[in-house]
């Protein structure tokens, strides 16, 4: 068994386990990424979200304004695609993290990559709301903390669960791109170790590691998803 | 002098479509007292849910002024509008209890948990808002269903849980929008039942909204018809379902149908030859006033003879009222005695001119 590996996959395994350039490096930067960019983007991308169907109109805080400036910047970073988006908050980056390169510095522009995508899947997530549970539970004297957690976010969260699913499997792809910076993570090991040098092997591992990570995301949303929701269908 | 409860004076709503103003309620006002069943009928469009979402101010007038219970929530005047802040509209929308058609239950909530919802912001301890949600629960035939999410319920029974939420903060108001629209008939019977029980046991003031005759007929005592954002006609259940005025509420009571249905029987039938000693009669009366005896009593007191020509009863909160459509035939003195008589018996008469029954 071990032999047959490492004569089908003779550069995998002379990749390593261990090892700055090895297998649990890349598959903990991945993680890394994935998490903290998923904390920060996504709690950015929750407030827009949440932001942009209050301030909508019939919304319970009405306010063109406010409505506009939430639509216009997540249309903005939706825009950028996200390789460029890369390079062109590198001097925010640096600010921030006081470095442009690095597994820690792709967390801004992964952050703000992700961010506007998750801001508008909560809105069409919280928009699916009957505005006749608003009305109800205005007339039981609800208060504005009241609308947001019992209502908006409790009612939607069997759907914001299903969304938050395809963010975080969208923003995994995204890690692969932060390769282009230094950040590392299986995208990185598939492109720099494997394509690169024509060492498909490499490339299938990673991609198969990947694709693991992906069915774990979905598999476990699913589930969420099911479970949390009591709605007739 | 019964206590309003609710005044709605000069209520104007207006919508700004595509540059159009729809008026869907223009200049209504409605006074309604402790313990009314209040229902406000007409078609669809007509500014039903538009006008009584202004009692809570889920909707905010264009103009005129609401008062609950002796509180001015809104008033705008030309110079002015004074608007009850919203710290003091939380607990006064909870005077207001409040049930829909769709039930606008909280999917995610369970059954007891809906109703505790409403039961939030009550000094209560924990305990105390499950007994009393649970309570509630009770008065609405649901004490075992408290863990159920309401998807997994009936419709009926959805809507009884937003009864028990409409109820949790002992509201002496419930507006029912349509509550009973989305119910089958048994459903619907049961839901009025139930409304009439709460309205006579915690005398609730109830305004029901609805575009069905027959819930009105069976526990309303006052009834408002609206058209094109105005009410056209108002007045006792009895009133609207006798003494009708305007076609719409007619064409909505019955009435129209009533006479058409008289009306062809006497024109295909030629039971009414046109004698000047002839008239017919629209006769409308409580109870069971009207019945074979008093035929005999217009023969013999009178020397009238009446033949019935369409005859029909209907049940107004439990008391039956009856139309009857007859021919009386007889000298014109004795005819107008024989009406005198019954209209001091409480029967409602109006004579039907010839020309409906010749034409066409
Ligand atoms: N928020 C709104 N914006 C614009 N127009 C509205 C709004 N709410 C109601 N309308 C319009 O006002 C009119 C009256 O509506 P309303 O819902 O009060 O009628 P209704 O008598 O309750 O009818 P139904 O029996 O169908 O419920 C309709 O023409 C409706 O389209
Ligand atoms: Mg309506």
């Amino acid at each position: 068994m071990t032999e047959w590996f490492s004569n089908t996959f003779p550069n995998v395994v002379s990749l390593g386990w261990s090892g700055s350039d090895g297998w649990l490096a890349a598959i903990g930067q991945t993680i890394y990424m994935t998490f903290w960019s998923a904390l920060f983007g996504g709690v950015l991308g929750l407030l827009f979200g949440i932001g942009l169907v209050l301030t909508d109109t019939k919304g319970i805080l009405e306010n063109r304004y406010w409505f506009n400036f939430f639509d216009k910047v997540v249309s903005f970073f939706r825009a950028i695609p996200f390789i460029i988006l890369l390079a062109f908050i590198a001097p925010v980056t640096q600010k921030i993290v006081g470095t442009q390169i690095g597994t820690t510095a792709a967390l801004v522009p992964l952050s703000l990559g992700v961010f506007p995508f998750y801001a508008r899947q909560v809105q069409v997530a919280l928009t699916s709301i009957d505005h006749g549970k608003i009305e109800a539970a205005q007339s039981v004297g609800a208060t504005f903390g009241d609308l947001v957690f019992d209502v908006y976010l409790k009612e939607a969260r069997s759907e914001l669960v299903r969304v938050t699913t395809v963010t975080l499997i969208s923003l995994i792809g995204l890690t692969a791109m932060a390769g282009a910076i230094g950040a590392g993570g299986l995208g990185n090991t598939a492109i720099a170790y494997g394509y690169n040098r024509f060492d498909n092997d490499v490339t299938v591992v990673a991609t198969f590691l990947v694709l693991i990570f992906v069915l774990i995301i979905q598999v476990g949303g699913d589930y969420l998803a099911k479970i949390l929701n009591h709605k007739a269908s | 002098m019964p206590e309003k409860v609710i005044e709605l004076s000069h209520i104007s709503v207006f919508f700004n479509q595509d540059g159009q103003t729809l008026k869907a309620v223009n200049d209504v006002s409605l006074d309604v007292e402790k313990g009314d069943i209040y229902g406000v009928v007409g078609y669809s469009g007509a500014g039903k849910s538009t006008l009584v979402r202004v009692i809570n101010l889920l909707q905010r007038p264009t103009a005129g002024k609401v008062v609950v219970n002796g509180e001015t929530l809104f008033e705008k005047t030309e110079q002015t509008t004074t608007v009850i802040d919203a710290k003091k509209l939380r607990p006064k929308r909870r005077e207001i209890g409040m049930i829909f058609q769709h039930f606008n239950l909280l999917d995610e909530k369970t059954v007891i948990q809906n109703v505790e919802f409403a039961l939030k912001h009550r000094k209560l301890k924990e305990k105390q808002i499950t007994a009393k949600a649970q309570e509630l629960l009770e008065l609405v035939g649901l004490g075992d269903r408290g863990q159920a999410y309401p998807a997994q319920l009936s419709g009926g029974q959805q809507q009884r849980v937003a009864i028990a939420r409409a109820l949790a903060n002992d509201p002496e108001i419930l507006i029912s929008d349509e509550a009973t629209s989305a119910l089958d008939p048994k459903n619907t019977v049961q839901i009025l039942e139930l409304l009439k029980r709460l309205n006579r046991e915690l005398n609730l003031t109830v305004v029901l909204i609805t575009h069905e005759m027959d819930a009105v007929k069976r526990i309303a005592n006052k009834v408002a018809v609206m058209s094109e954002g105005q009410i056209v006609e108002r007045g006792t259940l009895l009133d609207i379902f006798t003494n009708a005025q305007f076609p719409l509420t007619k064409k909505l009571v019955g009435t129209e149908s009533d006479s058409q249905k008289a009306m062809a029987i006497l024109k295909n039938d030629h039971a009414f030859d046109n004698q000047a000693d002839q008239s017919i009669l629209h006769l409308t009366y409580r109870g069971s006033s009207i019945s074979e005896p008093v035929t005999t009593k217009l023969y013999e007191d009178f020397s009238v003879e009446t033949s019935i020509v369409y005859g029909n009863v209907d049940v107004l909160r439990d008391t039956p009222v009856g139309t009857l459509f007859v021919i009386m035939t007889g000298a014109k003195n004795d005819r107008q005695q024989a009406i005198q008589y019954l209209k001091a018996h409480d029967v409602t008469v109006t004579e039907v001119g010839l020309e409906a029954v010749k034409n066409d």
